[in-house]
């Protein structure tokens, strides 16, 4: 599923004052004919003051922009105006046009042209370096796949804490004094490039918060870089994701010092792994943006159990797709209460670049599943397969909203950097006025993530009766992903939101 | 988190907030609130800030307990004794409204209320949404909704559809299945014929579809297989793969309608469950 922007986004990408102004009187549904979207496209016709209507079409995963209009801008306000539509009101998914069509086509392949011989993060390390050195930051903790590191074996510190840990030197991989020089000087640049920016931290509340660089995109982007430069790249993602925070409503102080806090913490974490206990050290480091080897996860004792697939998001990070598909343990039969076993597979796709799932969300089947290090462990690998993928044809056990709170809560505590809790729950949806919904039982309520545009989907389903919901909690909210409805006779068909 | 713990840990962070937007240069840090004094922090004020913002952050998060179930509830939708929508049936219909298709549409419709079975829930936003633009479709979605429309139309305001559908000046009749030409067998003949002479051209094609979506049962797979049978044809290649996959795609569909339909035997009981 497509997350649709908000509308704060939208104007983030005019590109002056003006644009973002004009934007604002285009986006009236009244403008428009034949708009529609897909999950990869917004479009429609602009009716304004000349014979013919303007054609335009912006691709949401990238985002791109054509339109048919003779401004100069790009994005011009047809484009930013029917994206804000898009935001503000949720354009109705449509067949696609021909000019959507031929210019997406006309896209991916030039896209495709430019990609050849680049190589693109796979499962499997490549044997070659890329040619030229992708211009990506890996999402979190994520940049096992990427070719450049994955084929040169000393920049992986491999399973432990080891890079930072003054008093733990890196297990050498063999005796080249070479490779233990590089690794030594990698970890001298995180750990200044740690320093510089936890001073950095503090200073954005030594000068205040309210002081107008925050508000500017380059203030973050170059700290983000420098982390990059620093091969923190987790911790650069996280940064990114903090300056899309700012001005996003009256309260943002409080979401901004919330993550300068939680970045202090971890950076604080990452200078000190030496004395950390080895699973909150290993979850340090993963958060920070060091990576474990695949090989060295599956090396670890697996969990042999029958594993439901229960929910599945996309998100994009700078130019990757990131796709989390969650997975739990059938359990059986046992106390209602019993925390479940969570198991997170994360999958890459590059530069808009269509991702194919692996797994079908409701399938089930028996398998190893190897977790990454960490104090509240949820990525894991699939291992080996011990049964075909079948089709579940049962709900998994919802907890109740209290006890599934509760339990996200451990998690936390555990890794409080954690940013998102899977969650599967028995509950109705509830309208508290002003398009603002609670996940609710009798022990409690949730609130769903502002921007949910499947909600009528997931009230439809339900019909106002308890049902399953599977979702992802974060500070924002719960973000439903999957529901179950009733197929009748104790069975339940899982519907992706 | 228990209620007194909740309390001093907000009045600790609007301490925290309010410096932080000012500054710590310019506004003092405050002493640390009753509790939250034994928590460590650095010498520095603005790392300190920083550090016991982290402490209450910590807290908060891990110790969140969910807010009080809302005193009200949404009524629940009448009840329906159908039985629910086979996963295949709902499937095939989100392709068709994904574009696949979309003129097997009617044909969908009608079968799934010949068979008896309740339309797939979770389409119907997207049913009543495409039918605020189509109402030959609305009224069909509508009918075979039951209760469900205006409940849900009522329940979610947000979606933008009238619970009732909007009277209208002059009734437009309700959406139905592409009519079977007289004579099925003869068209899938003809059809053929067209396709190996290249009269199939790309100008003909839409005239094409409709014939094979109109095509009774048997003539469609007549036509399948005769149509798979014909060498390849430059000219009519194109018309040739959307009418076999048209026609592959009814067939899919009416089997899966076929395969559900013991399922939906009159229940004397009239409990679905």
């Amino acid at each position: 599923m497509t997350v649709r922007p908000t509308p704060e986004q939208v104007l983030l990408l005019a590109p002056d004052r003006h644009v973002a102004a004009a934007a604002a009187g285009v986006a009236d549904a009244g403008n428009w004919s034949a708009a529609g979207c897909d999950d990869q496209a917004v479009w429609g016709l602009y009716i304004g003051s000349t014979a013919e209507p303007y054609e335009v079409s912006v691709e949401l995963t990238v985002p791109a922009f054509r339109c048919t209009c003779p401004s100069r801008k790009l994005p011009c306000k047809h484009c930013l105006g029917l994206l804000l539509l898009h935001a503000q009101h949720g354009v109705q998914p449509a067949r696609r046009l021909p000019f959507v069509d031929t210019w997406l086509q006309r896209r991916a392949s030039s896209r495709a042209a430019l990609e050849a011989g680049r190589a693109l993060p796979t499962d499997e390390p490549e044997p070659e370096p890329a040619p030229e050195p992708a211009p990506v930051v890996p999402p979190d903790a994520v940049v096992d796949s990427r070719p450049e590191v994955a084929a040169d074996g000393e920049l992986q510190v491999a399973v432990g804490r080891s890079a930072l840990g003054a008093t733990a030197p890196a297990q050498p991989r063999d005796g080249d004094p070479q490779r233990d020089k590089r690794r030594t000087e990698r970890a001298e640049r995180m750990r200044a490039g740690l320093v510089e920016f936890d001073r950095w931290l503090a200073d954005r509340v030594r000068v205040g918060l309210s002081a107008a660089e925050l508000a500017q995109p380059d203030t973050w982007d170059r700290v983000a870089a420098r982390l990059v430069d620093a091969q923190c790249g987790g911790l650069a993602n996280r940064v990114k994701r903090v300056a899309t925070r700012v001005g996003q409503h009256q309260q943002w102080h409080h979401d901004v010092l919330e993550e300068l806090a939680v970045l202090h913490l971890l950076v604080n974490g990452a200078l000190r792994t030496s004395v950390l206990p080895a699973d909150l050290a290993d979850g340090v480091h993963a958060a920070t943006g060091l990576t474990t080897l695949q090989a060295d996860v599956l090396a670890g004792v697996p969990s042999t159990a029958r594993w439901q697939v229960l929910g599945e998001s996309r998100v994009r990070e700078d130019r990757i797709t990131v796709q989390r598909t969650w997975l739990r343990a059938v359990d059986a039969a046992g106390s209602p209460d019993a925390a479940p076993t969570w198991a997170l597979v994360l999958s890459f796709g590059a530069l808009g670049n269509e991702l194919q799932s692996d797994y079908v969300v409701g399938a089930e089947f028996d398998a190893d599943v190897h977790w990454y290090p960490g104090a509240a462990p949820l990525r894991a690998l699939v291992g080996r397969m011990h049964s075909p993928v079948e089709r579940g044809v049962m709900a998994p056990r919802g907890l109740s909203v209290d006890r599934a709170i509760g339990l996200a809560g451990w998690a936390v505590a555990a890794e409080p950097w954690l940013e998102r809790v899977p969650l599967c729950i028995e509950v109705v949806p509830v309208p508290l006025g002003d398009g603002r919904w609670v996940l609710a039982d009798d022990t409690g309520a949730l609130p769903v993530v502002a921007g949910f545009w499947r909600l009528a989907e997931l009230v439809a389903v339900g019909g106002g009766r308890p049902a399953t919901v599977m979702g992802e909690w974060s500070a924002e909210g719960f973000l439903p992903l999957t529901v179950w409805a009733d197929t009748g006779r104790g069975t339940a068909a899982a519907v992706a939101l | 988190m228990s209620t007194e713990l909740a309390s001093s840990a907000a009045a600790e962070w609007s301490a925290l907030v309010t410096t932080a937007v000012l500054g710590a240069d310019r506004h003092p840090l405050p002493a640390a609130t009753d509790g939250w004094e034994r928590w460590p922090h650095s010498a520095d004020p603005a790392a300190a800030l920083l550090d016991r913002a982290a402490t209450v952050v910590v807290a908060r998060r891990a110790g969140a307990t969910p807010a009080p179930p809302p005193p009200g509830r949404l009524p629940e939708a009448p009840s329906d004794r159908r039985p629910p929508c086979t996963a295949s049936c709902a499937e095939r219909l989100r392709r068709i409204l994904a574009g696949e298709h979309d003129i097997v549409l009617g044909e969908w419709l009608a079968r799934c209320e010949q068979v008896g079975m309740q339309l797939p829930w979770a389409l119907l936003p997207a049913l009543l949404l495409r039918g605020r633009r189509r109402p030959e479709l609305d009224q069909v979605v509508r009918r075979l909704a039951g209760g469900r429309a205006a409940w849900l139309a009522q329940a979610v305001p947000e979606l933008g559809v009238k619970p009732a559908p909007a009277g209208r000046a002059t009734p437009v009749p309700p959406l139905q299945p592409v009519p079977a030409p007289p004579d099925s067998h003869a068209v899938v003949h003809v059809i053929i014929a067209q396709i190996e002479t290249g009269g199939a051209s790309w100008a003909s094609a839409p005239q094409l579809q409709l014939l094979v979506a109109g095509l009774v049962p048997d003539a469609l797979v007549t036509f399948v297989r005769e149509v798979n049978r014909l060498d390849y044809i430059a000219a009519t290649a194109r018309t040739r793969s959307e009418l076999t996959s048209l026609a592959e795609f009814r067939l899919a569909m009416l089997y899966e309608f076929e395969t559900a339909e013991p399922s939906a035997a009159p229940d004397p009981t009239g409990d679905p469950s």
